[in-house]
C-alpha cells in the first residue's frame, strides 16, 4: 500500500471499470431515447446493424476509458502545498488545488464502487472556481491517508500543530478489503451518535413531509399525464382517472384516497430516510467530526468545526414529543459568483435525528461551548400587518374580484373564510416564533411555523451587515436586520431599530477588533 | 495573548455606524443616471410605438399612450432624483458603509477583514464623466456584495488601492490590529483615502 503521494500516481486499476461504467451511464442517459426510437422503428434486418453499432460504441468507450485512466494522475506537492490532478486525453487539464483552500474531503462509495471495492475521494474547495476535484477510484487505505495529508495541512497552517502527530495517527494497519467498515482508525472510539433503525423510523415518520409531498405530486402528475396519453393513443373510452375527475369524488372515496396518499407519503419518507441515513454514525476524530451514512451509496464526510458558518436545529410538534432534533451545519458556499441559495444545500451536513443530550454534545464539539440563548429580542406587532395584507387581504380581494366578473366561481367564494383562518393561524405562529437571542458569543435566531428552527451564528462569521427601514417606520423606530454569512443570510424583521443599531455596533466591534477569521 | 485585556465593555461608547456622516456620490453621477434613463426611455418609446401599431385594430387612444409614457418618464426621473440624495458612503478605519434606498432605506457595512476582492467598473456613460463604480465582494455571495457607483475615477482607484492594502495587511495579523481604538469619521470626502494611507504607514 503506497502512502507516498509526492510522485504522480494513477487511480486503482479498478478505475478503468468505474470510468467505463460512468461514461456508459452518461451516454445511455443522453442517448436512450434516440436509440429506442431507432430500434423500434427499424426493421429486423437493420437491427443487426444497430447491434453492431452499439458493440462498436462500447469498444470505443472501453478504449476511451482505458486511455483516460492512463492519463489521470494526481500528486501532492508538499513544497508548494498544492494538490495537483492531471487529466484529459487530448487536452491535458491541470487542476491545481491549494491545500489551504480545501474545505472538506469526502470519501464516498456508490453501489458500483462498493461491488468493485474502491472508493471515491471528493475535494471540496473554497476557491472562487466551482470546479470540484474528485478521484473516482482509490482504495480505502490510500484514500484515508491522502485525506489525512490534505486536511492535516489545512489544520497545520490554521493552528500551528505539528504535522508528525497527524501522520502518526494514520498507521497503515487496516487493509482496504474491509469494504463495509469505512472508518478504520477510529474504530475503537465510541461514536458520538449512532442512529438505530427505530430512530430512523421515527425520523421517517416525522420529518421532511414537504420534500416527500413534492416528490409524490410530481409522480402523480407524471402518472396522470402518462395514462392520459396512453388512453388517447389507444382510444380507450373510459379512463378511470379522467372519469373520476369528471364525475367528481364521493366523500368516502375522497377519504380513502387521502388515507392512501398519506400512507404513500409516509412510505416514501421512510424509504428515503433509510436509504440516505442507514448506519448513520458520528465520531470524533481529533478535531474533526467524522460522519458516515448510506444504505447503497456510502458517504463519509469529515467536518471541520471552524468551517461551520451557521448551525441550525429544528423540531416540530411530533418530534418534540419524541425528543428528536434535526441538526444541520451550513458550510461556506464560497464563490463570489452567482450561486443561488439552493446550491448551498449541497454543502450542508445534516444530522437527521438526535436527542437533546447528543445535540449539546455535538454543538459543544463545534463551538467549544454550548451556545447560550442571550438577551431576547421580539419583533413589533406590525410584523403581522404587512403579512396579513399580502397573504390574506390581497389574495381575498383578487379572488372576489375575479369571482364577480366570472360567475361560475361565485359558489366557491366562501372558501375565503377557511383560507383566511388557516393562513391567519400560520401567520400568528410565524410571528410568535420569530425571535432573536443575542449573547456575547452567539446570535440565535428562532423561526418557523410548524418546524421550529434555531439558527446559531457566531459574530465573527458575519461577512456583511445590512439594516433596513421603511420610511414610514421611522417614527415607530422599527427596522430590519440582515446578517450575511458565507452560508446564507439571517433575517430579523420588525425589531426595535435602536436595539438593532446597538447590536450591529457591537458585532462590528467584535469582527473588527478580534483576530478570529471566518474560516 | 500577552496583550489580552478583558475590561468591561460599554456598549454605548462603541463607535456608532448609524451616525457616521456619509460622503455623497459625485455630482456628475446624476448626469450619468439621466443619460441611462434617456436610453431606457428611447427603447420604451420604440416598444410602445410598435405596440400602438399592433393594437391599431382596436382603436387605442393615442393621448393615453403618450400621457402614460410621459408620466412614467417623469416618475422615473423623480424617483432617481430622490434616490441619489439618499445614497452615500463612508470609509471608516476598519469598515466600509453604503446607504441607499427610497422606500426602504438600507445601510450595509462590510468590515475590511471580510473583503475578498475589489473591482472597478466603468460604464460607457460613466467614462464620459470620469466616473467609476466600486464593487466590493465578500464570501457572502451575491447578497454579500456592495456596489458604490458614481465615484470619481481617481478617487475610486485610490480607495481600491488602499482597501486592497488593508485586506492584504489583515491576512498577516499584527498586535496592532487587535487594538480597540476604533476612531472614525475623521474626515470624509476626497481625503479619506489619505487618512487611510496615513494609518497604514503607522503600522
Amino acid at each position: 500500500m503506497e502512502t507516498n503521494f509526492s510522485a504522480p500516481k494513477r487511480q486503482s486499476a479498478m478505475g478503468v471499470l468505474i470510468m467505463f461504467l460512468s461514461h456508459l451511464q452518461h451516454s445511455i442517459r443522453a442517448l436512450i431515447i434516440p436509440i429506442l426510437v431507432l430500434v423500434i422503428k427499424s426493421k429486423s434486418i437493420t437491427q443487426g446493424y444497430i447491434l453492431f453499432g452499439i458493440l462498436l460504441f462500447l469498444i470505443t468507450l472501453a478504449i476511451y476509458s482505458y486511455l483516460s485512466y492512463l492519463k489521470f494522475t494526481f500528486f501532492l506537492d508538499e513544497e508548494k502545498q498544492e494538490f495537483i490532478i492531471q487529466k484529459g486525453i487530448f487536452n491535458r487539464e491541470n487542476l491545481i488545488i491549494r491545500l489551504d483552500k480545501i474545505q472538506q474531503v469526502n470519501i464516498n462509495q456508490s453501489l458500483i464502487q462498493r461491488i468493485v471495492g474502491v472508493y471515491s475521494l471528493e475535494i471540496d474547495t473554497a476557491g472562487s472556481d466551482k470546479k470540484e476535484a474528485s478521484i473516482k477510484a482509490i482504495d480505502h487505505q490510500s484514500a484515508t491517508i491522502l485525506r489525512e495529508k490534505l486536511l492535516a495541512r489545512t489544520y497545520q497552517t490554521a493552528n500551528g500543530h505539528s504535522h508528525t502527530e497527524q501522520s502518526n495517527l494514520s498507521e497503515p494497519d487496516h487493509i482496504g478489503a474491509d469494504v463495509n467498515e469505512p472508518v478504520s482508525q477510529s474504530r475503537n472510539i465510541q461514536p458520538l451518535l449512532k442512529l438505530s433503525s427505530s430512530s430512523l423510523l421515527k425520523i421517517g415518520l416525522t420529518s421532511n413531509y414537504g420534500a416527500s409531498i413534492a416528490l409524490l405530486t410530481g409522480f402523480i402528475f407524471a402518472i396522470i399525464e402518462a395514462t392520459r396519453n396512453y388512453t388517447e393513443a389507444f382510444q380507450l373510452e373510459q379512463n378511470p382517472i379522467s372519469q373520476l375527475s369528471t364525475k367528481g369524488l364521493g366523500l368516502i372515496s375522497l377519504c380513502i384516497l387521502l388515507v392512501i396518499a398519506l400512507l404513500i407519503v409516509l412510505g416514501t419518507n421512510l424509504i428515503r430516510t433509510f436509504v440516505k441515513y442507514f448506519d448513520f454514525e458520528i465520531r470524533r476524530e481529533k478535531n474533526f467530526l467524522s460522519i458516515n451514512s448510506g444504505l447503497f451509496d456510502k458517504k463519509h464526510t469529515l467536518l471541520k468545526p471552524a468551517r461551520v458558518q451557521i448551525s441550525s436545529y429544528s423540531q416540530n410538534y411530533f418530534q418534540k414529543k419524541l425528543n428528536l432534533i434535526n441538526l444541520r451545519f451550513k458550510q461556506a458556499a464560497f464563490s463570489t459568483a452567482a450561486e443561488a441559495d439552493q446550491d448551498n444545500k449541497k454543502h450542508d451536513i445534516e444530522i437527521p435525528g438526535c436527542d437533546e443530550k447528543e445535540r449539546n454534545e455535538i454543538l459543544k464539539m463545534i463551538y467549544n461551548q454550548l451556545p447560550v440563548q442571550g438577551k431576547l429580542f421580539i419583533p413589533n406587532y406590525r410584523f403581522l400587518f404587512l403579512m396579513v395584507m399580502l397573504r390574506i387581504v390581497i389574495p381575498a380581494l383578487v379572488f372576489s374580484g375575479i369571482a364577480t366578473s366570472y360567475p361560475p366561481l361565485r359558489e366557491y367564494l366562501y372558501w375565503i373564510i377557511p383560507y383566511a383562518i388557516l393562513v391567519g393561524i400560520g401567520l400568528y405562529f410565524e410571528y410568535a416564533h420569530h425571535r432573536l437571542y443575542v449573547s456575547e458569543e452567539f446570535i440565535i435566531k428562532k423561526s418557523g411555523i410548524w418546524d421550529i428552527e434555531y439558527q446559531t451564528l457566531e459574530p465573527h462569521k458575519i461577512q456583511k451587515i445590512t439594516t433596513k427601514q421603511y420610511f414610514w417606520h421611522k417614527k415607530a423606530d422599527i427596522g430590519h436586520l440582515i446578517l450575511h454569512t458565507a452560508a446564507g443570510t439571517l433575517h430579523f424583521k420588525y425589531g426595535k431599530y435602536a436595539d438593532i443599531h446597538r447590536m450591529v455596533n457591537y458585532w462590528l466591534y467584535k469582527v473588527e477588533s478580534g483576530k478570529k477569521d471566518w474560516m | 495573548m500577552q496583550d489580552f485585556t478583558n475590561e468591561n465593555l460599554d456598549l454605548s461608547r462603541l463607535p456608532k455606524y448609524e451616525t457616521v456622516t456619509l460622503s455623497e456620490l459625485h455630482k456628475n453621477y446624476w448626469k450619468v443616471i439621466l443619460l441611462n434613463i434617456a436610453v431606457f426611455m428611447l427603447f420604451l418609446g420604440l416598444a410602445s410605438y410598435l405596440l400602438f401599431f399592433l393594437l391599431k385594430s382596436s382603436n387605442p387612444e393615442p393621448y393615453l399612450f403618450i400621457g402614460g409614457y410621459l408620466l412614467f418618464g417623469i416618475l422615473l426621473v423623480m424617483f432617481y432624483a430622490i434616490s441619489i440624495k439618499k445614497r452615500g458612503y463612508a470609509i471608516r478605519e476598519k469598515d466600509l458603509i453604503y446607504k441607499s434606498g427610497i422606500v426602504s432605506i438600507s445601510t450595509s457595512v462590510i468590515p475590511f477583514s471580510r473583503i475578498q476582492h475589489i473591482t472597478l467598473n466603468e460604464g460607457i456613460f460613466s467614462r464620459m464623466f470620469n466616473l467609476a463604480a466600486l464593487h466590493i465582494y465578500t464570501a457572502g455571495g451575491i447578497s454579500g456584495n456592495i456596489v458604490i457607483p458614481g465615484l470619481d475615477i481617481e478617487l475610486a482607484k485610490s480607495i481600491k488601492e488602499e482597501l486592497t492594502k488593508q485586506v492584504n495587511h489583515q491576512d498577516t495579523p499584527t498586535p496592532h490590529q487587535n487594538s480597540k481604538e476604533h476612531s472614525l469619521e475623521k474626515s470624509q470626502k476626497n481625503n479619506d483615502h489619505q487618512e487611510l494611507s496615513k494609518d497604514h504607514d503607522g503600522n
